[in-house]
């Protein structure tokens, strides 16, 4: 059954010329681990409001666990929706301890109940032992887990993220992100992330929705909407990429990088991601000779730009590689692009 | 499937708070509705005597005493926070916050000080006459109760209003623009006459008007002093013609020059703009030292010791002389004033937390407009709001089969005060709730809490020190309140700032010495809290209290 279903949603704002979201419609399953990605403004935040029901829609339909929340003349105030929040400043109670926070959702519950259940929940969190304190004297961390316990304990059928971690340093972001994906996956919760950022995305979800002006513009696997973007907006949010003119390919190759499409209008750009691109020492099929303009050691890569002669014209091309100890103005060898990793965006 | 908008949006009244903040709004909005339609009576004979040979008066001494005030607290007010901002001196410190103290002593009895200690028969002037042979007539130095001498009073019990607002912008918001100057070659005299003062301009603007609309709240200084103001108008009108109409009509009149005063002080904050961040320049003032630097400290001290240290001084050297048989009610008194300010305390803090949650929670333009109107009284003096009400009242009893049942009575008092001081309650839960993210709410609904639930176990634990603040001003507030309380107190029932009136006007002022000690020793803690708000968030913006 669905846990999810969103049908059209669409929020204009009093005043405002454009809607913010325009007919949004989302199916989640059971379990599964949503990513709601764009750049600030985009309308991904007030998506998740609608969902959360702190903002109505002008139109459309919300369907929660069979439930309707959004319908005509129905709308579900938030405290009855069971569905979870996690905020990015993380809103917990500032005048209550840890356990009370998280026993804050269990009212109705016996007391020695709820007992156990805010220390199961501290116990997941990894926070045993820290329930009488305050939040001001947690760090930024314990905080967000602290908030996430909260949101957990009255079994949401649903949980939503709001930026989770950008109030977070980057150091802590990185382990954070995994322990709470371990979290999310041991008690089975299905989740709705928004984010700006991609990495929240590739560590949390096993499904992104991209989002520009209001609409959603891509949606797949993360591995799929990073390799092969809907359009450009798609390809540089999710990280660098080449963009080389269709034109510049042999016809061989262009039917191979477009077999997908139904036409090739000829001003597409072919979009190609710099790890996407391997550097041989032998001419082979596909293979482009090329010069090394400049190599930038990055850590994990090093990032190479060089410039090759694609279809008459000389063409800028980015890669990332393992391999360091390039020296600018020198022939590197031959590029070999993987058609499959190649994308036609307009 | 796609419907229309129309299910989605919200009915008028989307649930009881929103209803509940517009109820009160119009409840609150009452006495104002009434004065202005007051200008649709009938006009009689009382008003045609007042028109012809009272109104000129009025309105001429109304705009005398405006400008003089207007003139005098600029001087004082303005001059005192660039120096203190701006030079260093010995004492720099101390006065920085001692220059704020006056406004811990209302007007009126900064001025029953004064008239006691110029008085012909004063102990300071028999001093005088005895050992120095001074004789100047009737008077000491000039006739201290007239429209100048009120102005100096009031100037130097309201200056600083604007010195807190000037203080606050040349000691944060100025960013490095006087360092600009002085790097430009401007000495210290040019960069306070071209960069202080125009800078400053909206800000000293918006102090002024807050004086103002004090003066024209006022009337216990200006009964005093002999000066016809349209406060003394409707006094007359209500208490010596007995006449409601042409009291409205001068009420009405009255406002004409309130909403004047408001217009401009809210076009001038607005052009108040704020350098933002705190500069280095803020951080890490530099002051400039001046040679013989306790001139400076002689001269800015002045406004603290004439608008404070002199009435204080004159009042608790009364009260240790005077026989303490006077003293025999003063438990009555005390009693009566502070359980009608705590009453009136109580209920504008509750209103103000209800309100505070409602626009908080639902921030539509019917809750917006609601929280405007209800907060609109701190604008109205307290005899315009006095004199709707009263109308109000009399009607009410009057439909209610002749008894005088609401006219007079407590909570009729209570009432005007709670229109009267709403805004001084809101702003410090308003300013508390900024504080707060909202999240917070959201986070509460989302783990099923209902508005109620949010409101008592979120908002409310978090409002605690907001509430206390609230709750204090308010009762200072309605502690130091003369003239809504003269008209509209019960008969008989006698409080602090009452009693103090009418033993000054039995020219019996050292009597009023002990109430007159008991409001200022409460006003004081209010004054304190603000210039520590001010200090250690100069983004607040300070508002009539």
């Amino acid at each position: 059954m669905s846990i999810l279903i969103a049908d059209q949603l669409t929020r204009q704002f009093p005043g405002s010329t454009t809607p913010a979201v325009i007919n949004f419609s989302l199916r989640m399953e059971e379990g599964e681990l949503v990513a709601l990605l764009g750049a600030s403004g985009c309308g991904k935040t007030t998506v998740l409001r609608m969902i959360a029901g702190f903002e109505r829609p002008n139109s459309g339909s919300l369907v929660v666990y069979g439930q309707t929340m959004i319908g005509p003349e129905k709308f579900v105030e938030p405290e009855k929706r069971k569905i979870g929040i996690v905020f990015q400043d993380h809103a917990l109670f500032p005048h209550l301890n840890v356990h009370e926070n998280i026993r804050f959702g269990l009212k109705g519950m016996l007391v020695h109940h709820s007992k156990r259940v805010v220390e199961k929940m501290l116990e997941i969190t990894g926070l045993a032992g820290l329930g009488g304190r305050y939040p001001h004297q947690l760090s930024g961390g314990q905080q967000q887990r602290v908030a996430l316990a909260r949101a957990l304990a009255p079994e949401p059928l649903l949980i939503l993220f709001d930026e989770p971690f950008s109030s977070i340093d980057t150091l802590l972001r990185k382990s954070l992100r995994h322990e709470i994906a371990e979290i999310l996956e041991q008690t089975g919760t299905t989740a709705l992330l928004v984010s700006h950022d991609i990495d929240d995305a590739f560590a949390l979800s096993n499904r992104v929705v991209v989002m520009n002006h209001g609409v959603i513009v891509q949606e797949g696997k993360p591995v799929e909407v990073y390799r092969n973007p809907a359009n450009k907006y798609v390809a540089d949010f999710f990280g660098q990429a080449n963009y080389l003119p269709v034109s510049a390919f042999d016809e061989r190759m262009t039917g191979l990088i477009c077999c997908s499409r139904q036409r090739v209008m000829g001003d597409e750009l072919v979009c190609i991601r710099p790890d996407g691109i391997r550097i041989s020492l032998q001419k082979a099929e596909n293979s482009l000779e090329a010069r090394v303009l400049t190599a930038r050691f990055m850590g994990q890569y090093t990032e190479v730009t060089c410039e090759c002669d694609l279809g008459g014209q000389t063409q800028r091309i980015t890669i990332h590689t393992r391999e360091t100890g390039f020296d600018a103005n020198t022939r590197i060898g031959y590029l070999q692009i993987d058609p499959s990793v190649c994308t036609v965006v307009e | 499937m796609r419907w229309k908008g129309i299910f989605y949006e919200r009915r008028l009244f989307p649930n009881g708070w929103v209803a509940g903040a517009s109820l009160a709004a119009l409840a609150l909005m009452v006495p104002l509705i009434v004065i202005f339609s007051g200008i649709l009576e009938p006009t009689d004979k009382v008003w045609s005597h007042i028109v012809n040979n009272l109104l000129g008066t009025y309105t001429m001494q109304t705009l005398l005493l405006m400008l003089g005030v207007a003139v005098c607290s600029f001087v004082m007010g303005v001059n005192a926070a660039w120096v203190v901002s701006k030079y260093r001196f010995p004492g720099r410190r101390l006065l920085e916050w001692a220059l704020i103290m006056p406004l811990a002593i209302p007007a009126y009895l900064s001025g029953y000080a004064w008239a006691g200690m110029l008085d012909y028969t004063s102990p300071l002037y028999s001093f005088l006459r005895n050992n120095f042979g001074v004789h100047t007539g009737q008077y000491l130095f000039f006739d201290l109760l007239s429209l100048p001498g009120a102005i100096v009073v009031f100037s130097l019990s309201l200056y600083p209003y604007v010195y807190l607002i000037t203080r606050t912008f040349f000691q944060h918001h100025a960013g490095n623009m006087f360092d600009a100057g002085r790097s430009l070659g401007l000495g210290p005299w040019a960069i306070y006459r071209r960069l202080g003062i125009p800078l400053a301009r909206p800000a000293i603007v918006a102090g002024i008007s807050l004086i103002l609309m004090e003066v024209l709240n006022d009337y216990g200084l200006v009964n005093y002093f002999g000066v016809e103001t349209y406060t003394t108008g409707i006094f007359t009108a209500w208490f010596a013609f007995g006449n409601v109409g042409a009291a409205m009509k001068l009420s009405a009149l009255l406002m004409v020059f309130v909403l004047g005063l408001l217009l401009m002080e809210k076009y001038q904050r607005r052009n108040l703009w704020y350098a933002g961040q705190p500069t280095y320049a803020a951080t890490h003032p530099n002051r400039r030292k001046v040679r013989f630097g306790w001139v400076i400290t002689v001269l800015t001290s002045l406004p603290f010791v004439l608008g404070f240290v002199v009435p204080i001084a004159a009042f608790i050297h009364w009260t240790v002389s005077v026989d303490a048989a006077n003293h025999r009610d003063f438990g009555r008194l005390l009693l009566n004033s502070f359980q009608l300010a705590a009453t009136a305390a109580v209920l504008v803090t509750v209103l103000s937390l209800f309100l505070g949650f409602t626009i908080r929670t639902f921030p539509g333009l019917l809750t917006r407009v609601s929280v405007r109107i209800a907060t609109l009284g701190y604008a109205i003096p307290g005899a315009v709001v006095a004199i709707g009400l009263l109308v109000t009242t009399l009607w009410l009893d009057s439909k209610g089969g002749g008894t005088v049942l609401i006219t007079g009575s407590i909570a009729a008092l209570v009432y005007a005060y709670a229109v009267r001081f709403m805004a001084v309650g809101f702003h410090s839960i308003e300013s508390g709730n900024e504080r707060i993210s909202v999240h917070l709410d959201q986070a509460a609904r989302s783990l099923g809490s209902s508005l109620w639930r949010t409101f008592l176990r979120v908002n409310l634990p978090l409002m605690r020190g907001p509430m206390a603040v609230a709750f204090m001003l308010v009762l200072v507030d309605v502690l130091k309140e003369l003239p809504l309380t003269l008209i509209l107190r019960p008969f008989n029932y006698d409080t602090l700032a009452i009693r103090a009136f009418e033993y000054a006007n039995d020219e019996r002022i050292a009597e009023a010495s002990p109430a007159a000690l008991v409001i200022i020793t409460a006003a004081i803690i209010p004054v304190i809290l603000l210039n520590l708000i001010m200090k250690h968030n100069p983004h607040h913006k300070p508002s009539k209290k």
